[in-house]
């Protein structure tokens, strides 16, 4: 174990529906509909085991479980060792599946955080919360901004990742872009477990498969459209993070986005710079950490994504392939100060806690 | 040692726009006429070592944006750029800078009229 301060920056509060709907208004006909048939109501990604079939044995909390409940929060950074988490949703990250219905996500965000903060959050605990927005709809998505944007219990706004339509760098979501950046939000754009989904449709046979490039297209598609049509450029005050896709795709993304900029850099007219150089200023959650065989080129790489000071640790906790931080004292060339910054310094510096 | 090459008349270039002509280093130089100014670069991409000078000559599109919700408007400007035809990197005409990236650039040469001709210095 380590002695440094150690925040998890993305972990994951499976959520109950039924209790949930306890804060949806009395008429809308959703607060029934979430009690009485809660499987129905967000879709699940319709894959085999997560747990390998009983390989994976862990059921302190978790899907084995089925949701948790607030008092799983202490226990979770307890197994993970973590001073403070930063929690976000389980069932929000299917909202792309939802298609144009942008009731249920707009429902579902606002009840999710007012029950992350009645019955979850206590920041004196180190207990926080992402506040997920529906961005489906922007306008709603800024007055949940504006309602619940400045409580202490939420770290930061959050966007899943998972096939939205058009994707984020559209002017449509602006709106949301301006408020985070105005009440000094940080964004988190998190890889969406639905996106998984198409690759299961389009015929891998494996999660293995699917779970390797699902994860990865969710964040590399969305980051490319937000690069290249310039929202960091348009609002140079937000910060920018992206969860759960691992790092070393971010060095590749970086030189991809590069060489095509550099033969078509008038079709991104907004952009000052290369794309690599605004990539490196936003900031990765380090779950689940690639295992290059060679610390060489993990160093290098890591280098190439702007450094330590861009890195944040997170567990995914309790999700199957949860990192513990003992993935970040493990590597081999950081120093004892860039583990301190990896582990934690930098998402209290990011989000403020 | 600077080399001072006569390139054409300038009627002759006004009206073609373009002339390659060989250093005697053995370098080419694509010289330009655009708008009445004359610009002189290298024909040689710092990407591929392509002929940058056979490229097309247009104008630099810039964007402005007038705050959120607002589409990214894209409009030609006035700077000249040239852009080599093997994988379309962009050149200010002007200064030979990449519009990308500054720190890229296809050499640039001094071109002088003298007694209605035109002459590069390289
Ligand atoms: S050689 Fe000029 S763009 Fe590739």
């Amino acid at each position: 174990m380590t002695n440094h301060y150690i925040v998890d920056s993305d972990a994951h509060y499976l959520e109950s529906l039924p209790e949930l709907a306890e804060y949806i208004p009395d008429n809308n006909p959703f607060k029934q509909r979430f009690k009485r048939s809660p499987g129905k109501m967000f879709p699940s990604s319709g894959y085999p085991d997560h747990y390998m079939y009983g390989r994976i044995q862990r059921d302190e909390v978790g899907y084995l479980k089925g949701q948790m409940v607030p008092e799983d929060i202490p226990t979770a950074m307890e197994i993970v060792g973590a001073d403070a988490i930063v929690v976000i949703t389980q069932k929000m990250l299917a909202f792309a599946r939802l298609g144009g219905d942008d009731e249920r996500p707009e429902l579902i965000s606002n009840a999710y955080a007012d029950y992350m903060l009645d019955r979850v959050v206590n920041p004196k605990e180190g207990i926080y919360a992402l506040l997920v927005l529906p961005y489906q709809d922007p306008e709603r998505a800024v007055e949940l901004i504006d309602r619940c944007g400045s409580e202490k219990g939420f770290a930061g706004a959050c966007m899943i990742c998972g096939g939205p339509e058009p994707p984020f760098g559209n002017r449509k979501y602006d709106g949301i872009y301006e408020a985070c950046q105005d009440a000094k939000l940080p964004l988190v754009f998190h890889a969406g477990g639905a996106s998984l989904d198409y690759f299961y449709i389009k015929g891998y046979e494996k999660f293995i498969e699917t779970h390797t490039l699902g994860f990865l297209w969710s964040n590399m598609s969305q980051l490319v459209s937000i690069v290249i049509q310039g929202v960091a450029e348009k609002f140079p005050g937000l910060k920018i993070v992206f969860q759960e896709s691992g790092i070393l795709y971010v060095p590749s993304l970086m030189a991809r986005l590069d060489a095509e900029y550099l033969k078509r850099a008038s079709e991104a007219p907004i952009l000052t710079k290369r794309p690599s150089e605004y990539m490196s200023k936003f900031y990765y959650g380090t779950q689940p950490l690639d295992e290059p065989k060679s610390a060489e080129y993990f160093q290098r790489a890591i280098e190439e994504l702007g450094g330590a000071s861009q890195l944040l640790y997170s567990s995914d906790y309790p999700h199957w392939d949860y990192d513990p931080p003992s993935a970040i004292t493990s590597i081999p060339f950081l120093t004892e100060k860039e583990k301190e910054l990896i582990l934690g310094k930098n998402a209290q510096k990011v989000f403020g806690i | 040692m600077t080399e001072k090459i006569k390139v054409c008349h300038r009627k002759e270039l006004e009206l073609d726009t373009r002339k390659v002509i060989s250093a005697k280093s053995g370098n080419e130089i694509g010289v330009f006429s655009v708008d009445g100014k004359y610009y002189a670069v290298e024909n040689a991409c710092p990407h591929r070592g392509g002929p940058v000078c056979n490229g097309q000559i247009q104008k630099e599109i810039k964007a402005e944006w007038r705050g959120p919700g607002n589409r990214i408007e894209e409009t030609i400007s006035s700077i000249p750029t040239i852009a080599c035809p093997w994988h379309g990197w962009e050149f200010k005409l002007e200064t030979g800078e990449h519009i990308g990236d500054s720190q890229i650039y296809v050499k640039t040469y001094e071109v002088v009229v003298e007694d209605d001709n035109v002459y590069v210095i390289c």
